[in-house]
């Protein structure tokens, strides 16, 4: 408590200063007079009384120094004088002032920027309650990745589990939303009436689900997030009750979600209850994923125990479908963020930390330059009695000051940058959950890197201009050599930046190389002019196959007539996003092997135009085509990857692939289906959200007479700019079916970018911040050589009257500047050989130390230091040596 | 900027003036009077020192201040020992007879 009344104590002095002094005088007085009596009455006249009383008193204002040091402000007065000092002398020169404020704002925004993202997905858990607790489940394939699921498998667990506390299947879904001028496409979740409850999320308005919701003929219920509540119900709270078409169903809306969580940033815009038909009632068609909150008490591996037991006593009654496989549980985080995001967002920081510390350097080079004009002031001080330890407090209040302001306009950059990178990251390339915005972590953090900052590049300058010998300095005003220390210094943050540059070029070469190899990279198809749209289907429209293959037909035959089309095909899928069935194949002849052990390959659905629309080339045998009907022999075409690793060394056509049939009308598979290869085609990339691109994938293709499903997109080349036309091709969709949707309606361009999307947008970031680092770099050099020239003015007007040419002065000037930065790529190359490994997850087909890159990169930055210290150094040249000897 | 010996005389004031207090309510030149008499003369008090250990000791809570009138009519302003005030000097006497305590052994050994 004693120091909580001493600071109260401080602080009423600290404001109230004149009151207290003024206490402290009357009370001294006072106690003069009262001496002054003392004496007169022992006799002393009263003059001498008096000056008597006072000198014995010692020295008065003294006297009330002291009292108030002891009573006043003492280190908060300190503090506030140094700052107001501080203030002004950066006042006085707004040029120092302005030039680091702004390099520091340069800085700290950048990392604020970054942060913001960096706090939003790596740092704060997940927005529900408990979150540790929530899991991911899957089914866990024999080679040990988790996989999608399959009914029987997940109700035996939902039966037969005791460590879950909720347990829900969620999986994506697309409906179609009808009754008002055009049907719209909507994507939805479809979900176990759990699902919420295990996340730990209520409605804001209305309810979610019940458990009763997931039966049949109670599941016409829907959830909205506030977004489409906003956008499209107009916010209106009667919503709840009311009636929509999905689907060609009617649908009740029976609640809606909390505003700005994760449900508005996700890709479900509704939730629907998920039902299981009898029809789904297979283990062999794995379709949807599931999370589930574990019991209470219950840690992640007593989950995991208890459900390999389960999974292994599943698979020994199955072994059919299920030998080999198990039940994989993993803390939902890993889900949410996957590893690669989180290196490249730590990655990302590291970098702008970079720029920051260059930045720093900068400002402490300017700051070390500005002490040595200061030297003078400085020695007066410290003559006239300041305390070492004072003017470096008083320095580094200068600094710290700076550093804040630079905080400050960090700030606003830093907002702006990061509402740049949310309007340019794609959607899906952030976790929903993630709310990316400056929030307290931010700004605490961006204040704490300000202060910071500012005893970090003040320090080295206010220890080097406070060294006790500034006697010296006294005597040889304006002319000293700038003393070793504060050069050794500045040669060292030269040094210091160059390495720093050096490694984030290095790393932008490296990613730009590999995002030039990606971005090149052949897709397998032609892209030019191509159209893709999806045309939603709900599965109960068509009641049989035939009427569905007459209808992809009719539609086929229609958009071919369209003026301009050149060719047109139904797929399951667009060049690109991922196939949408995998099947396990055996091949006929071969060794058996248990279903759930076979290798999987895609499966791709597509009208037999397909090949020929997308621009892929047909390698051997023949392509698909329309005699190969519903009632004829199975047919397939592979691809060129299928065909060398499954059939290594033989001739595919004619050999036979089985593979379970994908009954129409039914997520379960028939009977087993001989496939007979026909041809082989040269690959497509598949891509997608789970395959890399540049990953190779065996497919087989079969047509949709003889496999028809309800996932049908079209493809179409144009003899021009495919979107001009897609009105018209819409238009023609229409004639067949006026309530067909049509939806994502995007060039293979369009897709082809997409898909490198992610890896464009790191690169330009990292090139962004090398190429700030390296101009940051060029101006401390600029800075460092300018000043240098100028205090060496003296000694560059003798070297010239002594017969010097001013090759030579620039020869000495530059030459000993290049050792420095030489000495800086040596270090930085060595620290980015080391460093740049970290990138190798990122690179497509380009080693970590790349030869192009790191002999580039050094020739750039020897480049662009040469030049910026040459134009410092030609002054040295311009020096009219007379004038120089003169002004002494 | 403190010397050891400052150091304990400093501690010695600080005792010396709530000792001085504990009597009764004084103001800063009443306090050295009083230490004056209540050593017989020998102990005098150097003014310049006394008003900043008054000034710490009252910021410790140890005394309280107030502005009144002396017996002449004069305005003064009198400090007057707080309980936590009184507990220190017992505190401080106690250690100070412990000091004497040991240096007499100390003396005594040779």
């Amino acid at each position: 408590m004693e120091w909580f009344n001493i600071l109260k104590a401080r602080l009423r002095a600290l404001f109230r200063r004149e009151s207290v002094l003024r206490d402290i005088e009357e009370e001294l007085r006072v106690h003069v007079e009262m001496e002054t009596e003392t004496n007169i009455k022992r006799g002393m006249p009263p003059d001498e009384a008096r000056s008597d009383a006072l000198k014995s008193f010692g020295n008065p204002v003294r006297n009330t120094e002291l009292g108030y040091d002891v009573r006043g402000g003492g280190w908060l007065e300190g503090l506030w004088q140094d700052l107001r000092y501080g203030v002004r002398m950066l006042v006085k020169s707004p040029g120092f002032t302005l030039i680091a404020v702004l390099t520091l704002a340069l800085g700290i925004g950048a990392n604020a920027a970054i942060f913001s993202f960096v706090n939003a997905v790596l740092l704060k858990p997940l927005p529900y309650p408990d979150p540790e607790r929530i899991v991911s489940v899957g089914e866990k394939h024999p080679r040990g990745f988790s996989n999608p699921i399959s009914t029987l498998n997940f109700l035996d667990w939902e039966r037969q589990n005791r460590c879950f506390q909720f347990l829900s299947a969620i999986t994506p879904d697309t409906v179609t939303l009808t009754g008002s001028d055009s049907p719209e496409q909507l994507n939805v979740h479809r979900v176990s009436a759990s699902y919420f409850k295990a996340l730990g999320v209520e409605a804001t308005l209305g309810r979610t689900f019940a458990a009763s919701e997931n039966e049949v003929g109670a599941d016409l219920e829907v959830v909205l997030s506030n977004r489409i509540w906003q956008s499209r119900f107009g916010g209106d709270p009667k919503v709840i009750g009311r009636k929509i078409t999905l689907d060609a169903k009617s649908y009740t809306i029976i609640g809606v979600l909390p505003a700005n969580s994760t449900f508005d940033r996700t890709w479900a815009v509704m939730w629907l209850p998920l039902t299981f038909t009898p029809a789904n009632m297979t283990r062999n068609v794995h379709w949807f994923f599931a999370i589930a909150r574990l019991e209470p008490g219950v840690t992640l591996k007593q989950a995991r125990d208890q459900m390999d037991t389960i999974g292994a006593r599943i698979a020994a009654m199955y072994p059919d479908s299920n030998k080999g496989w198990g039940v994989a549980v993993d803390p939902y985080i890993d889900h949410v963020v996957q590893p690669e995001l989180r290196r490249e967002l730590w990655a990302l920081l590291a970098a702008v930390g970079a720029v920051l510390l260059i930045g720093c350097a900068n400002v402490a080079n300017l700051t070390l330059a500005r002490g040595t004009d200061r030297e003078h002031e400085i020695a007066i001080r410290s003559a006239l009695g300041a305390r070492r330890l004072r003017l470096i407090r008083q320095l580094l209040t200068e600094s710290i000051f700076l550093g804040i302001l630079g905080a400050m306009a960090g700030l606003a950059l830093g907002n702006a940058l990061m509402r740049g990178m949310k309007l340019w990251a794609q959607p899906d390339m952030l976790p929903p959950e993630a709310n990316v915005r400056m929030d307290y972590g931010v700004l605490l953090f961006t204040t704490v890197i300000g202060i910071l900052t500012g005893i970090l590049f003040g320090l080295a300058p206010a220890l080097s201009g406070t060294r006790p010998d500034l006697a010296r300095s006294l005597k040889e005003h304006g002319r000293t050599t700038a003393g070793l220390t504060p050069h050794r210094m500045r040669t060292a943050l030269v040094v210091a930046e160059v390495a720093l540059s050096f490694i984030l070029l290095a790393g932008a070469g490296l990613l730009i190389r590999s995002f030039n190899r990606l971005a090149s990279l052949n897709p397998g198809v032609d892209t030019t002019n191509v159209l893709a749209m999806h045309l939603p289907m709900p599965p109960t429209e068509f009641t049989n196959s035939a009427t569905l293959t007459n209808y992809l037909r009719e539609v086929t035959q229609k958009v071919r007539s369209v003026p301009g089309v050149r060719d047109v095909a139904i797929t399951d899928g667009p060049p690109m996003k991922g196939f949408a069935n995998g099947a396990p194949f055996l091949i006929e002849g071969r060794e058996y092997l248990p279903y759930p052990q076979r290798p999987v390959s895609g499966f791709k659905v597509v009208g037999p135009s397909y090949f020929d629309t997308v621009g892929m080339r047909l390698l051997k045998g023949r392509s698909l085509d329309e005699s190969d009907g519903a009632g004829a022999a199975p047919v397939t075409v592979i691809n060129e990857t299928m065909a060398k690793r499954h059939f290594k060394g033989e001739d595919p056509i004619g050999k036979r692939i089985l593979i379970r049939q994908l009954v129409f009308g039914k997520p379960g598979r028939g009977p087993e289906i001989p496939w007979q290869v026909v041809g082989v085609v040269s690959d497509e990339k598949v891509g997608g959200k789970f395959i890399s691109l540049t990953e190779d994938i065996p497919v087989v293709y079969v047509t949709f007479y003889q496999n028809p499903g309800t996932a049908n997109s079209l493809v179409v080349r144009a003899a021009m700019n495919p979107l001009l036309l897609s009105g018209s091709i819409e238009q023609a969709i229409w004639k067949v079916n006026k309530n067909q949707a049509v939806a994502n309606i995007e060039t293979l361009e369009e897709i082809k970018s997409q898909a490198v999307a992610p890896a464009r947008l790191r690169t330009a970031l990292l090139a962004i911040f090398a190429g700030v680092a390296l101009l940051l770099a060029a101006g401390g050099i600029y800075g460092v050589v300018s000043h240098s020239v100028s205090q060496r003015a003296h000694e560059m007007a003798i070297r010239l009257a002594l017969g010097a040419a001013p090759g030579d002065l620039l020869k000495l000037v530059i030459g000993k500047t290049m050792l420095i930065v030489l000495v800086g790529l040596a270090l930085g190359a060595g620290a980015a050989l080391a460093l740049t490994r970290v990138l190798a997850s990122l690179l497509y087909d380009t080693s970590p130390t790349d030869r192009v890159t790191f002999v580039g990169m050094p020739l750039l930055l020897l480049l662009v230091a040469l030049m910026a210290s040459y134009l410092p150094a030609r002054r040295a040249t311009k020096i009219d040596p007379m004038i120089a000897l003169r002004c002494e | 900027m403190t010397r050891p010996e400052a150091d304990l005389l400093q501690g010695t004031l600080d005792m010396l003036i709530l000792k001085a207090l504990s009597l009764g309510p004084l103001h800063g030149y009443g306090v050295i009077q009083r230490i004056r008499r209540l050593s017989d003369e020998l102990l005098e008090v150097e003014q310049g020192s006394l008003y900043p250990a008054v000034y710490r000791i009252e910021q410790r809570g140890w005394i309280s201040s107030k502005w009144g009138v002396t017996e002449t009519g004069r305005r003064a302003k009198f400090y007057t020992l707080t309980n936590a005030g009184s507990k220190q000097l017992k505190a401080e006497e106690e250690s100070w007879d412990r000091l004497a305590l040991a240096i007499a052994k100390v003396r005594k050994a040779f």
